[in-house]
């Protein structure tokens, strides 16, 4: 992308996702990340309806009367994008490919972030660590993120999403909260995933496309592998042959549903020919719920 | 089946090449994120047959290839001929000739049987007439006035219609039986022949030459018309070293017709056969006699004559082939077109 293009997307996804910050998610966010670092905030005396747990024993016995510890929850959050930008990204039947969906998903939340004075970091990964920023706050290191997801051009087409993980495993020990964006076309990253998830507040953004779930009957078509280009014959036409094709996609996506439960991973699930703003906006409202 | 230039087949080399390249040459494809349950969509009927178009591929090319090989199948066997006989056939076309003869079970005119057995003569049954490529064959008929239907020839092709020509004369004024006139012209012709040849040959060395002269003279009657006296013709024909053969035919009872539009009228017992005559033309000039009463006996006659002109043959080769290379053609433009309608249609490929 020319630089005057990419400044003309960045300022579109800006007022884009401003926007819907401001409109549809405002608020949104800010309820749903508290952090869950504690902040010692004071001790002040016991009022019956405070939780007995809280009870500091030790100013109690030095005062004789019952004093509680309260904590301040830590506002301040880092949030980490570990986006997946290998070639099968590069994929989209609609207006959209599923990396760009992904970035503009990334600006939607990075933007959000800002309005809570959040640190943002970024990783993009194919089957090697393509990129790493570090976390940072402020608006213009937010919009420097965004360029650099959308000026990025991969040097690898596979996936790996163990490098990833294991990479943000390395440079941070800090609890943060981590947007997994993948289309999770890959193998053996459910370990790195369980690891990472007790330690971070790891939450799978799974992208994908309809023509993943559903085939057009478009007659014989060869398909090429974009990761790994090999290539392979279908016939859309044969009613068995789509049949099958959707039950395997639905049967997909099913099971990643599952792996993230198992997990209790939150998960995300974008599509191509959705708003994924909604599909956030769903989100935060089902974690709002839990929490 | 032989191939006239095998080294054709040199290009089936090249079909390696052809199915290597269909499955190296990167065609258009869709990128798509992951193959992962494409391929395990299954297969479908149209696509076992996917291999198809590549076989007519292929095919076309075998077929092509050999159609370039150029087969050939020997029609005509040809002597090579440098030497032979001489033959001039004289027929008696005059309206005795019209009478009734047998041949096989069937009653034919004596023309028609003669015309027939002629035509075998030259060009063989198969049983006792092997025919005479290697000759030069003429044709004379007469009847009032001798006429040549066919000069001295080695195309034996046109045989058949120069003699599909000659008809038993129909009027009064050119019916007769000009002997002598016929013997004339018949030597005349062969005489020529000879000379011409001889001319040509001494340009070219390898030119054919004659080895001898000879006449089959055919008559069913009497000398009766013309210049010419048979005997003085004869002594002319040995003069030029021409043999003349002597066939009579038909018995002394033989009747002539005449057609006229309301059938055939009977004109009474024409002049009897001249043996006498005959025995004597041959005899001066160093042939035979022989008499032929029915197609068998006139068969028997020419193998005769076939016999003592005998002629070796030297050596045969092919020289006339028929080309086979059209159905291989059309077979690899079938494949082609095939193959074609199919890429097009059923096992039409996005994108």
């Amino acid at each position: 992308m020319i630089p005057k293009e990419l400044a003309k997307k960045v300022r579109y996804i800006e007022i884009y996702t401003n926007k819907a910050v401001n409109d549809v998610l405002a608020g949104e966010y800010q309820s749903v990340f508290k952090g869950r670092g504690m902040e010692f905030d004071e001790v002040r005396e016991y009022q019956p309806g405070d939780e007995v747990r809280t009870i500091d024993w030790n100013v109690t016995a030095r005062m004789g009367r019952p004093f509680v510890k309260r904590y301040r929850e830590e506002r301040e959050l880092t949030i980490m994008f570990l986006v997946d930008l290998s070639a099968s990204g590069a994929f989209g039947s609609l207006k959209m490919t599923k990396n760009e969906v992904a970035t503009e998903l990334c600006a939607l939340l990075a933007f959000s972030a800002i309005k809570n004075n959040d640190k943002t970091g970024l990783i993009i990964f194919t089957d090697t660590l393509e990129m790493y920023i570090p976390p940072k706050k402020g608006a213009s290191h937010v919009l420097r993120v965004i360029r650099d997801l959308l000026a990025f051009t991969p040097r690898q087409t596979q996936t790996n999403i163990n490098e990833g993980l294991d990479y943000l495993g390395r440079v941070t020990n800090k609890r943060s909260v981590v947007f997994l964006v993948s289309d999770f076309i890959g193998e053996g990253y459910e370990k790195s995933m369980r690891m990472l998830s007790k330690r971070h507040d790891l939450i799978a953004v799974s992208v994908s496309d309809p023509r993943e779930y559903r085939l057009p009957n478009a007659g014989l078509m060869e398909w090429e592998d974009a990761e790994t280009g090999q290539r392979v014959l279908i016939d859309t036409s044969s009613p068995a042959v789509r049949k099958r094709y959707e039950q395997l996609g639905h049967e997909r996506a099913q099971k990643l549903k599952d792996l993230f439960a198992s997990m209790g991973v939150d998960h995300i699930d974008i599509r191509t020919d959705r708003d994924h703003v909604k599909d956030v906006l769903l989100f935060f409202r089902r974690r709002e719920r839990r929490l | 089946m032989h191939f006239e230039s095998p080294w054709a087949f040199l290009l089936l080399l090249a079909i390696p090449a052809v199915v290597y390249f269909h499955y190296r040459i990167r065609r258009p494809a869709l990128r798509v994120s992951s193959l992962m349950h494409a391929v395990q969509a299954g297969v479908s009927l149209r696509q076992r047959f996917m291999a198809a178009p590549l076989m007519l591929r292929v095919l076309a090319l075998i077929f092509l290839t050999i159609a370039l090989a150029r087969p050939q199948q020997g029609r005509e066997r040809v002597h090579d001929v440098s030497k032979g006989v001489a033959i001039e056939m004289v027929v008696d076309r005059s309206g005795s000739m019209g009478a009734e003869m047998d041949f096989g079970r069937q009653e034919m005119n004596r023309l028609e049987v003669v015309k027939r057995v002629f035509d075998e003569f030259v060009t063989g049954n198969g049983k006792s007439l092997r025919g005479r490529p290697d000759d030069l064959i003429g044709l004379v008929a007469f009847a009032r006035y001798p006429e040549t239907l066919c000069p001295l020839t080695l195309g034996h092709g046109a045989l058949p219609q120069f003699l599909k020509n000659v008809e038993v004369a129909q009027r009064k004024e050119e019916d007769g039986t000009a002997i002598g006139d016929a013997i004339g012209l018949a030597a005349a012709r062969l005489k020529t022949a000879e000379e011409e040849l001889a001319r040509q040959s001494k340009d070219k060395p390898k030119e054919y030459q004659i080895k001898s002269k000879i006449m089959i003279l055919l008559t069913d009657g009497q000398h009766n018309a013309g210049k010419r006296d048979p005997m003085e013709a004869a002594a002319l024909a040995a003069e030029w070293g021409i043999k003349i053969y002597t066939i009579g035919v038909g018995g002394d009872e033989s009747e002539s017709f005449m057609q006229t539009p309301l059938g055939r009228i009977p004109m009474g017992i024409a002049a009897p056969l001249d043996e006498r005559t005959l025995k004597a033309i041959a005899s001066k000039t160093g042939g035979v006699y022989r008499r032929a009463d029915d197609a068998a006996s006139l068969r028997d006659v020419y193998a005769e004559i076939d016999q003592l002109e005998k002629t070796e043959i030297e050596a045969v080769r092919y020289l006339d082939y028929r080309e086979w290379f059209a159905p291989f053609a059309l077979a690899a433009l079938l494949c082609l077109a095939v193959e074609i309608v199919l890429q097009s249609t059923v096992l039409r490929r996005f994108p």
